[in-house]
This record gives structure tokens, sequence and C-alpha cells, in this order.
């Protein structure tokens, strides 16, 4: 939650539906156009609403191979699937709250752009990095023991960084392999072991 | 004096040396863990969770609390030091915290605010002694419809007061419901969405997911980013530790206020801690003479927020372990914490397990006082321990999680699983969407649907039964309430948006 930081967690107490200006040229635009448009204020309502709904029907179509049962004595698939529709019904719900309707020429085709919100982009990077140094650890921990895991995982992790340092990578897998050696197979002794079998 | 007797109760099981011991080490890992940047006190304790399994249950829920306040407070220090809030319960503690650490006054600010929460939780212990035997007997009469009504509204309560909008967290908890109905149906033993994988067939832990969305999720957002961009620790003089005489005299009424509204809003399920500190913080402001002084280091500003949310986070166990209905995402680890360890929440549990229930709320009252104590010599060490940078810290974070995730279970499966939700949780980052609903949508879900189940038996297939039962449609008027006082002013704001004049 931290880097969201103060000024996010302060606003949200303002605004609860996601308020995003209306692109610059909409209000001038006065009505010389009768045709009534959509776009896009929002593009990340419009994304959480498309897979909300997607997840939601998803799950009421999975659940709706499970038995039913009645009213009095509900199986194990109605309440899935109540869920599922209620769940894509928000979807469709968060996505109408992303788009506007407004009777108004599109000057170029500015609106679709929704210059109101921010975005540092996608940090493709840290995502695969990150998801490769658990999924290394999960595959290595068992085979070839923590130390070697722990190598696995910081080597990955460092890699999401901005810079790649060797002697720091070296030197954080020395400290963090005797650090949980002591807390987690000493102190604590959960099942691993150390170096590979 | 059924008051006092529990209290000596509860005393002589927090002061018993194991006792002491768990709730020192539960406030000093959970101050040192939330003291680092990047971690909240709900990832704090998700983190922790796995090691308190291998204890006895009372041993574990006192170092439990001990992780969660300490960790609050953590999360004060970096906002007073480094305007970095660990959650949004903290996030106020920066409006005048930081102007005050600018102007020299880190010292007053660090001991007020350790000061003001050991005020609040103090206000609170006497509340939940006097409160929560009435509220358990009032409990006992509670029926499936009852505690199906009470958990909709912690989900509506959740989801209306999660940051972004209303119907973003109603889909949140939603999603949450449908993971927690992963594996076998609790009534008839029938596999749900495991898609062929035997080890989905006990459910997702919620501690991966916990892990995954509250950790892993911020790592991915933090790694790439320039350490020269993150906030650094200003250089802070730490002269003025000891408040001044007028900083106590205008620091009194407002923690008591602070403290009264922290009470108030704890008692509500689904209400977190988040609420009342940004409640007590708009009543200083309201009601000072000098208004303007707000946001430039007033005191007052400063510790109303941190005696409400500490006595908040107090007055939450009283939902979280006499209707078994968690107050806010971190009571909501600890209710499944003790499922774990087999003790089931309700209204019994002051009668059944008493020496849980009132050691635990004299522990709160000890590890403040500890915390209290500690801190003072600490400031200095906590200080220096900011000026860690991010790439040498995150990678250690990332492995601790990673670990307590495979310890759960010593299940490699697991640690996949993480890995998983920790995307799912960057996505839902990124879209604007908040976890804790999903997270209290998760760890409720089995219990809705249960209670769901049965309810409709007890009413044989009839849905009215929610709405002719007084306490279950009273519970149903709040939660209607509460998403009406949330929508009608954004329809207006929407309508008017729309039709510009």
């Amino acid at each position: 939650m931290t880097t969201r930081g103060f000024d996010s967690n302060c606003m949200a107490r303002a605004s609860v539906f996601d308020v995003t200006r209306p692109a610059p040229g909409l209000e001038r635009d006065g009505g010389n156009d009768v045709s009534l448009r959509a776009y896009i204020r929002n593009r990340k309502d419009v994304a959480a609403g498309l897979l909300f709904a997607t997840i939601g029907l998803g799950t009421a179509i999975v659940a709706s191979e499970y038995p039913l049962g009645t009213m009095r004595s509900i199986g194990p698939g109605y309440f899935p699937i109540m869920i599922g529709i209620l769940l894509a019904l928000l979807g469709a719900g968060v996505t109408y709250q992303g788009i506007s309707f407004s009777r108004a020429v599109d000057p170029a085709g500015e609106h679709t752009a929704a210059s109101a919100e921010e975005d540092d982009g996608i940090a493709v990077r840290p995502l695969i990095m990150i998801t490769l140094a658990v999924i290394a650890f999960g595959i290595t921990v068992r085979p070839f023991g923590l130390a070697v895991a722990t190598v696995a995982l910081v080597t990955l992790a460092s890699l999401a960084g901005r810079e790649f340092r060797l002697l720091r990578v070296v030197l954080l897998s020395a400290g963090l392999i005797a650090l949980s050696w002591v807390t987690f197979i000493y102190l604590l002794g959960l099942p691993m072991t150390l170096w590979p079998h | 004096m059924e008051f006092i007797d529990n209290l000596a109760l509860g005393f002589s099981v927090a002061l018993s040396p194991s006792a002491l011991l768990y709730c020192l080490i539960g406030v000093t890992v959970g101050m040192f863990i939330g003291v680092l940047p990047g971690i909240g006190p709900i990832a704090t304790v998700g983190m922790l969770l796995p090691i308190t399994f291998h204890l006895r249950p009372t041993e574990a829920l006192i170092m439990l609390a001990g992780i969660y306040y300490g960790a609050m407070y953590g999360g004060s220090i970096t906002s007073i030091l480094l305007r970095l809030p660990g959650d949004a319960s903290s996030a106020v503690t920066v409006v005048e915290g930081y102007p005050m650490a600018r102007q020299g006054r880190a010292g007053t600010a660090l001991v007020m605010t350790t000061v003001a929460s050991f005020f609040g939780a103090c206000v609170a212990i006497v509340l939940v002694a006097t409160l929560a035997p009435p509220l358990a007997r009032l409990a006992l009469s509670f029926q499936s419809p009852e505690y199906f009504s009470l958990m909709l509204v912690g989900l509506v309560a959740a989801s209306a007061l999660a940051r972004g909008s209303l119907l973003k967290g109603l889909a949140m908890a939603s999603v949450g419901l449908i993971i927690g109905m992963v594996g076998q149906d609790k009534s008839t033993g029938f596999p749900r969405f495991t898609f062929g994988f035997g080890e989905l067939y006990e459910g997702v832990n919620f501690v991966v997911v916990v892990v995954a969305m509250f950790g892993l999720a911020e790592i991915i957002h933090n790694a790439g980013r320039d350490p020269a961009d993150m906030p650094r620790a200003e250089r802070v003089p730490l002269r003025a530790l000891v408040p001044t005489l007028d900083d106590l005299r205008r620091s009194f009424w407002p923690m008591v206020r602070g403290s009264g509204i922290g009470v108030l809003i704890g008692v509500l399920p689904g209400a977190g801690p988040a609420i009342s500190s940004f409640m007590a913080y708009t009543v200083e402001k309201q009601i000072a003479k000098d208004p303007s002084r707000f946001g430039h280091g007033a005191i007052e500003g400063l510790v109303a927020p941190e005696a409400a949310n500490n006595a908040d986070a107090q007055t939450a166990f009283i939902p979280t372990l006499t209707l078994g209905v968690p107050g806010d995402a971190t009571t909501a680890i600890i209710l499944a914490a003790l499922i774990v360890h087999g003790i089931v929440p309700g209204p019994k549990i002051t009668t059944e397990a008493p020496e849980l229930f009132w050691g635990l709320l004299a522990s709160f009252w000890i590890g403040n006082l500890m915390l209290l104590v500690l801190n003072l010599p600490l400031i200095g060490l906590w200080v220096r321990l900011l000026t860690v940078p991010y790439p040498i810290l995150f990678p250690c974070i990332l492995l601790f999680s990673t670990i307590g995730v495979l310890s759960l279970n010593n299940e490699p499966f697991e640690v996949f699983l993480a890995a998983g939700f920790g995307i799912a949780g960057y996505a839902f980052l990124k879209l604007g969407c908040e976890p804790t609903p999903l997270l209290l949508g998760l760890i409720l879900g089995p219990m809705v649907e249960e209670n769901f189940r049965r309810s409709l038996q007890l009413s044989r297939g009839d849905p009215t039964i929610f709405l002719t039962r007084p306490i279950s449609l009273g519970c149903l008027l709040v939660g209607l309430g509460l998403v009406l006082m949330v929508v009608i002013p954004s329809l207006r704001r929407r309508k008017q948006r729309e039709s510009p004049a």
C-alpha cells in the first residue's frame, strides 16, 4: 500500500466513483452534433469491469455443471452461480462507470485517450522477474535445498531492479541463507534442508 | 464485579512469563518489519502468521496481536520520518507528523504517537471489557439468518469504505467469495473449481493470497523504480524527545475524542481503523480554534487519529471474537488464525475460552506499554533502519514471504499459487481495485455460504427469512444505508458532470 502513498489514500474519501475530468474540448461543443456518443472516460474502470464480468461469467458457467440442489437444500452449484452472476453484473456496472455518454462530437478521437488518468505503465520486467524468482524458489527448494533456492530467488529478484550488482547479490544471498537457516530451520524447525540431499 | 474478575483473569494470563515473552517478540518484530518501507501491517501479519502456528493458541494470538499493533506503530514511524505510511490508517499521521519532523520535532511526534496509542488502548480495553459480555449474550440468540446478514453488512461496509468505487469494492468482495469456494464444498464434499489439481481440494490458503496481493504485488510495483525516486529519511534532529507541557495540554482532549471515535467505529464489523483515523482528524480540524495550523504540524491532528486507530484496532476484536465477523483485513487474518488453532470464534468464546479472550485483551494493554517503553531508546535505530535502500530490502522481503508460504504445508504448489496471485494482485493494483474486500470475502466466504444454506433449510426454501427476522432485517437496513450514503452523493456528481450547463 505504501507507495501509492498518502495522496491517493486521502483522495479516496473525496470521490467514491472514480472521477476523471471529461476530455478537454467536450464542454465547448455546445450541441452542434446530435449523435449520442460513448467514449471511454476511464480505461482502468473499463478494463476492471470487463475483467470482473469475465471472471463472473466464467464462474457461473463452470459452476453450472455442479448439482444445483433445491431451495430447501441448496447444492454445491447454487452459491457459485449466484455470486458469478452477481459479479458479472457488478462488472457491467464498473464498465459503465468508465464510459461517458455525451451528445458531442468527438474531435479527432481525443476522448478515447482518457487523458485525465495518469499511469506509469506496466512494470513488465519486475512483473516477469519477481514471478520467476518465486517460481524458481518453489522448484528448487525441495530437490536442492534452501541455499540454492535462496540464491535463485535473490538473483532473479535483483534482475527486476534498475541495476544489477553481482557483489550485492552474492553478499545478500550469503546473509539471507545464514539468517533463514537460523530462523526457519534451527529455531523454528521447519522441515527444510539447507543443502542438496 | 464481573468486570474486575474478567480483567484479573486476563492479566494473570497476560503476565505469565511465556505470554510476556511472545508479546514482546510480537511487538518488536512487528515494529521492526512495520518500519521497513513497503510493508504494511496486513502484509506483516500475513508473513509472520505461519510462525505462530507452532505456538499454543493463546500465545499465538497474543503474538499476532502484538505484531499487528507493533506494525501499526512502525507505520507511524515511517509516516513521520519518511512521509511513507504503511497503510491507509497511518496516512493521516503523515499530514501533521511529517511537518513536525521537518520542524525538528520528530522526536516529540514519535513519542506523542506512542502516548496517544497507549491512551487509545487504555480507553478501548475498559470498553471492550464492559461491552463484550453483553454483546456476546445478545449474539447467543443469533441464528444463521442473522449471521448471514451480519456478514453481508461486513462485506458491504468493507467495499463501501475501500479506496475506489463501491462497485469495484463489491466486485472485489465477490471475487474473494469465489476464491473461497475453491476446494471441497463444506456440506457435500463436492470438489469445486479445482481444475484437476489435487492440491486445491483443501481450498486456497488465505495466507497465500495475503502474501501475494499485499506483498508480491507491491514489490512488483516498486522493484523497477529508480531508488532515487523512493522517499528517503530526512536527517531528523532528535532533540526535543520529551514533549513540552504545552504539547501534553494540547493533546489531552484530542486523545479523548479520538479514542471515543475509534471505539464507536471499531465495534462496527467491516469498518477498519482507516475510517476512524480520518474521522478523528476531520473532527479535530472542524472544532479547532485556528484550523489554519492544521497541515503545518498541529499536534492535535497527530494524536487524535493515533488514539482513534488504536482504540479502533482493539475494539475491532469485539465483533471478531464474539460474532466471528472481523472488523477489517487484519482482524480477518487473526480470525482465520483462530480457526486454524481449532477455536471457533462466536458468542460462547467469552465463556468457553475465557483465558484466551481476556488474556488477549490484557495483552493489548501490556503490549502497548511495552511499545511505549521500548520505543524511546530505539528511535535512533528506526531512523537508521529507514535508510536501507529498497534494492537490498525487497529481495529480503520476497524471500521471507516465500518461505512463509512454503512453511504453511511444506508444499511448493502453494508457492506457485502465490506467484499466480501475485500477478493477479498486480493487475488489480494497476486497475485501481483495493484488495481488502477481496480478502474479507475470501475469509468469510465459506461461512457466508454455510449460513445462507442453513437459513434456507430453516425457512424451508423461503428466501424472505432474511427480511422477516428483526435483527437480520436491521443488519440489512444498516448495509442498505451504507450503500445509499456512498451512492447518492456520487450519483449527483455524475449527473452534474454529464449535463454541463
